[in-house]
Order: structure tokens, then C-alpha cells, then sequence
């Protein structure tokens, strides 16, 4: 088994002044320990605005199910192949966060990439540019861990998200398709 | 379109002794041009082909994974598909869902409705396994396999977006 590396923080630049918009007094930080529930709260919260139309399914159990996704998050913040940032307003309260890992590959290229898992800013802080200073602190971690591209995947019914990573030079690759499998019926 | 051959063929598990033309045929030419315009493209065409070698070989020893293929009446090796059948979530009750990764047919046997001969199949096999979901990624402008897969039924649910920085 690989021994743990010591904790490094890595260091990362804050998105220039004019990409900032609003969101006055909000830091984007690398998340600890402490961020940990916070972070698993407004992830919960964002896992209904991920969930796919053509897979009904109860809004508490996509919160549940999430959880459990989540559950290696207080040893993910310690771990350096990850990118795990939140932002925080003056008062410590954590309104957004970021969760990518640096050691991703794409499955056909197999060039090395960084992924996000998910990005989910609370909605009384929406459209202050706090997402992209979020997502900015990934992109800062991935160059600096030397790699060319991040690649993250979104549910095409969330056309807010969809504007958000378009608008920031994501361009979409690939599709995602579902067929639904009916017993008795033909295909 | 003919499909006389779609109709001849038959289709089952791979045999041990089919790998090596099933690598053949998911390592082919024509594949490996669509891969290479996915950005970032840097192998070798023998690394692919090794590369594809040891996938299917450890998808032979996974019980998870299933691989298909479709043969002529003289048993040649002319499609191949692979998929994974696996629980979503950590619930044991979960649904289960299969996860397609690849799917070939020979170049010489291709537009005679061998495709999709094959995902019928494929999609028997996945409800007498009480799968409930299949999901599988396509290259947003691969114009043979889209077209197929919306016409079966198949929906866009999430689109893989990239960055290069």
C-alpha cells in the first residue's frame, strides 16, 4: 500500500480582478477538513439540479445517493491528486465548491486530464461569478500539475449549467446516451 | 441495403480463441480515425493494439463485463461488442445498469444492418439480465453511430465537455 504524501497546499492565483463580477468578500480557498459538511450539503442540493429527466427518481433519494458518493470526501481534502475548492463569504460560511481530481485519463486519448466531479454554488449567491472563479482555481491546479485539458460531464437537461461551462470555453465532445430497457416490450 | 448477411449471422459470447480478431477489429483503421480526432491523440497504432489486447483480456476474466460477438455461417469474426453490467450506486438494491464500450463491425461488412442486428441482441441479452438502464458515450459528430442509436431508441442525456487550458 502507498503511504499517504504529506499534505501540500497548493498554491493557486485568484481569477483576474475583471473576471471576478460580484460576489464582494467571497474567497475561493483549497477546502479542509472543517469544509467537509458544508461542502456535502450544497453538493446534496445540487445533485437534484444534476438529475437526468429520462431517469425519474425521488429528489431524497438522488440526495441520499449522493451522500454516499461522497462519502471519502474528508480523506479526498488531503489528498493532493485532488482539487478541492470552496468559497467562503467574511463571516466563514461556505457558499460554493468545487470537486475535481488531477490523475484523470480520457478513456480514448488516454491523455492525462483533470476531471470535475461537481461544481454547485447555493442559490442566494447565483450569477456573482462565484462558479467561475471555482472552476478557474481547478483549471490554476491542473496547469500547474501540468496537464493540458479538464474534462467534466453535464446533464444536457440543465441548460443553465450547459450556458455556464459554454460560455467559460468548454466545448462539448462527446454524447452521452440512455436507452431505457421495458421487460416485455421490443426494442 | 442488403441484409442477407445481417440475417445469416449469429451472434454469442466470444470464445477464447476469437481475442485476437476481436482486438483486430476494434483496433482497425477506421475506429482509430475517429479516436484520433478526439484532441489529445498521441499513441502508436501497435500501442493501441496492445493497449486493446489487455482491456479485453481482463474483460474475459471479469465476470462484470460480457463480449459479444457476431460471426458469418463460416464462423468468421465479423462484429464485436463489449459491455459492462454493474449496479448504480453502492445500494444492493440499485438498478442495474450496463455500460456499452465498444462496439465494431468489419469495414468490408459494414451498412448491411450488422449493427444493428447486434444492439438487438445486445438489448435481449440486457433485460434477461434485468438491466434497467444502457448507457454508452458517442463522439458528438460520429455520423454512422449516432443516427443508429437515436433511431433505437437511445436518448441524449449528458453531454462530455472538455477544456484545453
Amino acid at each position: 500500500m502507498a503511504l499517504p504524501l504529506p499534505f501540500r497546499p497548493q498554491r493557486f492565483r485568484e481569477a483576474p480582478e475583471a473576471e471576478r463580477g460580484r460576489g464582494d468578500g467571497i474567497e475561493i480557498r483549497r477546502a479542509q477538513a472543517e469544509d467537509v459538511p458544508a461542502i456535502l450539503e450544497l453538493s446534496e442540493e445540487a445533485a437534484v439540479y444534476s438529475m437526468s429527466p429520462l431517469r425519474p427518481s425521488d429528489p431524497q433519494r438522488a440526495r441520499q445517493i449522493r451522500r454516499q458518493d461522497m462519502a471519502s470526501l474528508k480523506f479526498q481534502v488531503r489528498d493532493p491528486q485532488m482539487a478541492i475548492f470552496v468559497a467562503r463569504t467574511p463571516e466563514g460560511r461556505v457558499v460554493g465548491e468545487v470537486v475535481a481530481k488531477l490523475d484523470g485519463r480520457d478513456f480514448l486519448s488516454d491523455q492525462p486530464q483533470a476531471w470535475i466531479f461537481e461544481l454547485a454554488v447555493h442559490p442566494d449567491f447565483w450569477r456573482q461569478g462565484i462558479g467561475g472563479r471555482l472552476l478557474y482555481a481547478v483549471e490554476c491546479a491542473a496547469r500547474e500539475a501540468g496537464l493540458e485539458c479538464v474534462g467534466l460531464s453535464v446533464t444536457c437537461a440543465n441548460e443553465r449549467a450547459n450556458r455556464f461551462y459554454d460560455s467559460l470555453g468548454y466545448q462539448d465532445e462527446r454524447r452521452l446516451l440512455l436507452k431505457k430497457l421495458t421487460p416485455n416490450l421490443g426494442p | 441495403m442488403s441484409t442477407e448477411i445481417a440475417n445469416s449471422i449469429s451472434i454469442g459470447r466470444i470464445k477464447f480463441t476469437e481475442l485476437e480478431r476481436a482486438i483486430e477489429l476494434v483496433s482497425q483503421p477506421s475506429i482509430e480515425e475517429e479516436a484520433k480526432k478526439t484532441s489529445g491523440f498521441k499513441r502508436t497504432e501497435s500501442e493501441v493494439r496492445l493497449e486493446n489486447m489487455a482491456i479485453f483480456r481482463a474483460y474475459l476474466d471479469n465476470p462484470q463485463y460480457r463480449v459479444y460477438v457476431a460471426r458469418t455461417p463460416q464462423e468468421k469474426v465479423i462484429g464485436v461488442m463489449a459491455v459492462q453490467i454493474k449496479r448504480q450506486g453502492f445500494h444492493p438494491k440499485a438498478p442495474l445498469c450496463a455500460f456499452g464500450s465498444d462496439l465494431a463491425v468489419d469495414p468490408a461488412y459494414r451498412r448491411q444492418g450488422i449493427a444493428r442486428k447486434m444492439f438487438h441482441f445486445l438489448m435481449d441479452e440486457l433485460r434477461r439480465a434485468q438491466v434497467e438502464y444502457f448507457t454508452f458515450t458517442v463522439r458528438k459528430d460520429n455520423e454512422r453511430a449516432l443516427p443508429l442509436y437515436l433511431d433505437e431508441g437511445c436518448q441524449i442525456t449528458e453531454y462530455v465537455m472538455m477544456k484545453e487550458l
